[in-house]
């Protein structure tokens, strides 16, 4: 494995903020991390990036510690924060160039990324002057500028627009393709499943999934059988039968073990009620998350 | 890219080299400095061509009047008397009343009225506004119109008028070997290095609080060691304070060689330009910088420590007070006796060190041993600072809450 985390620990006093955990990745793969806030993702970020020392473990990149003396690193922090009366252009080559590049080639970048972002207009504003969207985009830029191997992505798309949403979706997609290796921290979870190839859940410093997405889904016990119909006696049918459903309208979504025979149910309500639409889909990442953490994710 | 995967070092100090430059450059575009920046060169004018100003005021003005009654005997002169500033007229038999509706006209700027009585004579003034310069010069006249017609009425021999007339010389010697408008000067240093430290510590202490509040210091943090950008900092913001310091020296040092002032003979900023010497003010310029670095590291520690640039104030307020004191034991103690026990002390204690030895240059009561000394002790405390802050500091910018000095200390929280 080219990205390896072995058996991290961080405590802070009595509280263990990260228990012992173990990852791998590798290059060119995009791991989704997930966890509500306080399960440890942002320490096991900080120990990575070699802010806070970990108490002991390994975090390693093609078998040499994970540092920046070894690979370029892409960072992109949850919390967001750029110079207010720094003019862009000047930012993100001030950013650029704490990375190593040097002012003409950090420039040259930097005019790439805001022409690709369709913010080139605003090279020379102060970034106080700039929407919240568009500070999302130069705090990108300045993630990215140095052309990283390695990226995390912290929740990216928090506060951006659908249009600049999918703008980043772009962006991201091509980092995708150029084989880059990203940790990718959302609680969007759509945006993850539509990114992510491998998953890992943190809950309370413990990691409870660490799998590729596919396996992490095939092993759950249960799939959601979805039904469409606009007779009113299924209601009264399914809660008869005891079954595990919710309901939306003239949808019912029942929640079927994997041991059952699914083509044998599909066919017994065919039989007794006139259904508009049958889909069978596998538990979402957003249902898993839920249910392994134990709560909203939003907390 | 090629240059990417440097040594540890050299990419700190590469780092801390763009933080110093970017932080300068990013300082001196505000407007704020700027105008700043441009008082301080009007004021360098406004020093030097104070001596000039000042004569203007005082100067009698050629439209200026004087009308002088004169009921004695001596025979004074209308030329002789514009001596004193102004046109006159010896006038007789003119009433003072009309004088005196003269005056409230503006028609006259002032009359006197010399009288002849028993023992003495009498000089009656008649003015709005009282010209002591003028009346010094006027009384110093009709004495010697006196003193001229006494000896001549007496047929007193010159030499012995004039041997009566001797004054007393007296002059105040100093104790030290400086100017006697040392103490001008003095206090004109240490207020300029108090307000500078403070200033521009407090933009230390308020710009890296802003990062943290801003949240901009979570992705400096990823690209800066933090002790590089703490420092890259200081000496950013530093720079442009000295800069500021080197236009206003500047700026004196340009008016004082091209002469287009009128320095008088005796005034302070006469004193100032002889007391000054290069060697002076090179030293004078280390102890400023020192005195800046001691206290903005202060400053920089408790900028990591506050949550967001409001609660800085409170934050600040110990070091503020330390420098206070040190201008209080200034003022107090070093400047009454520059060569007491008291100033001996504070040389060497790096809080008061800046400002005692400052002021001892300048009063020229410091040895060379006792400077380098005192240096070597305050780039000794610095050297520790740098230690203390390295160890407090990152976890200080790391917090997004306020912290407290001891927690910043416990190790790995």
């Amino acid at each position: 494995m080219t990205f390896q985390i072995k058996n991290l620990n961080k405590s802070f006093g009595n509280k263990k903020a990260v228990n012992n955990i173990s990852i791998q990745l590798e290059e060119g793969q995009i791991l989704g991390m997930l966890g509500r806030n306080g399960a440890g993702k942002t320490t096991t970020i900080r120990m990575m990036l070699e802010l806070i020392p970990k108490d002991s473990g390994q975090i390693l990149w093609k078998g040499k510690p994970f540092s920046k003396k070894n690979l370029r690193i892409g960072y992109l922090p949850e919390e967001r924060g750029l110079y207010a009366k720094m003019n862009v252009l000047d930012q993100i080559i001030y950013f650029g160039m704490l990375e190593g590049m040097d002012k003409k080639e950090a420039k040259k970048e930097a005019l790439i990324w805001l022409e690709k972002l369709e913010i080139s207009y605003a090279a020379k504003k102060r970034t106080e002057q700039l929407s919240k969207g568009n500070q999302q985009k130069v705090q990108l830029i300045t993630a990215l500028i140095h052309d990283p191997e390695f990226i995390i992505l912290d929740e990216p798309f928090s506060g951006l627009d659908p249009v600049n949403a999918d703008m980043l979706k772009s962006v991201v997609k091509e980092l995708i393709a150029k084989k880059k290796t990203i940790i990718f921290c959302s609680h969007q979870m759509e945006q993850v499943e539509s990114f992510c190839s491998q998953i890992c859940i943190l809950k309370d410093g413990n990691l409870i999934v660490s799998d590729q997405l596919a396996n992490v889904k095939r092993a759950y016990d249960y799939r959601y059988l979805e039904l469409e119909t606009a007779t009113a006696h299924l209601k009264d049918y399914l809660t008869q039968k005891q079954y595990d459903f919710t309901q939306e309208n003239n949808r019912y979504k029942l929640r079927i073990p994997r041991s059952e025979e699914i083509y044998r149910l599909i066919q017994e309500f065919g039989e007794k009620f006139e259904l508009q639409g049958v889909s069978l889909k596998e538990p979402s990442l957003h249902e898993i998350f839920i249910e392994r953490t134990g709560g909203d994710i939003i907390a | 890219m090629k240059s990417l995967l440097n040594g540890q070092e050299g990419t700190s100090l590469r780092n801390f080299s763009i933080v110093f430059s970017t932080v300068f450059k990013e300082a001196v575009k505000t407007k704020p400095y700027l105008y700043i920046t441009i008082g301080l060169v009007a004021l360098s004018v406004l020093l030097f061509a104070s001596p000039a100003i000042l004569t203007m005021f005082n100067k009698n003005s050629p439209d200026e009047t004087y009308k002088i009654v004169n009921h004695t005997s001596l025979e004074l002169s209308e030329q002789e008397l514009a001596s004193a500033g102004g046109s006159w007229q010896i006038v007789d038999g003119v009433k003072i009343e009309s004088l005196k509706e003269e005056v409230k006209a503006e028609a006259l700027t002032g009359f006197f009225v010399l009288e002849e009585q028993t023992d003495m004579m009498q000089l009656n003034i008649y003015m709005p506004k009282v010209n002591n310069e003028l009346l010094l010069t006027l009384e110093s006249y009709i004495e010697q119109k006196k003193v001229a017609s006494i000896v001549a009425v007496q047929s007193i021999d010159p030499a012995v008028v004039q041997a009566l007339n001797a004054p007393l010389q007296s002059s105040v010697e100093p104790l030290y070997e400086t100017k006697p408008n040392a103490l001008l000067i003095v206090y004109g240093l240490i207020t300029i290095m108090f307000l500078a430290i403070s200033i521009y510590g407090n933009n230390v202490a308020t710009a890296i609080a802003s990062e943290k509040s801003s949240r901009v210091m979570e992705v400096m943090i990823t690209k800066v060691a933090p002790v590089p950008m703490m420092y890259g900092k200081i000496l950013g913001v530093g720079l442009a304070s000295l800069t500021q310091v080197f236009i206003f020296i500047g700026a004196l040092l340009l008016w004082a060689n091209i002469g287009i002032f009128d320095i008088p003979e005796g005034s302070f900023v006469q004193t100032i330009m002889e007391t000054i010497t290069w060697e002076t003010a090179a030293c004078i310029l280390i102890f400023f910088i020192i005195g800046y670095f001691i206290y903005a590291t202060l400053f920089a520690i408790v900028g990591s420590m506050v949550s967001r640039p409001d609660d800085l104030g409170s934050a600040t307020m110990p070091i503020m007070i330390l420098l206070m004191a040190s201008l209080a034991v200034e003022m107090l103690f070093v400047m009454d006796a520059p060569e007491g026990r008291m100033t001996t002390i504070t040389s060497y204690i790096p809080f008061t060190a800046p400002m005692t030895v400052l002021v001892r240059i300048v009063y020229n009561t410091i040895t060379p041993v006792e400077t380098v000394i005192s240096l070597l002790l305050m780039v000794l405390f610095i050297a520790l600072f740098a230690a203390v802050a390295a160890k407090i500091y990152p976890k200080g910018v790391l917090k997004s809450d306020s912290l407290t000095f001891k927690q910043l200390m416990q190790s790995n929280r």
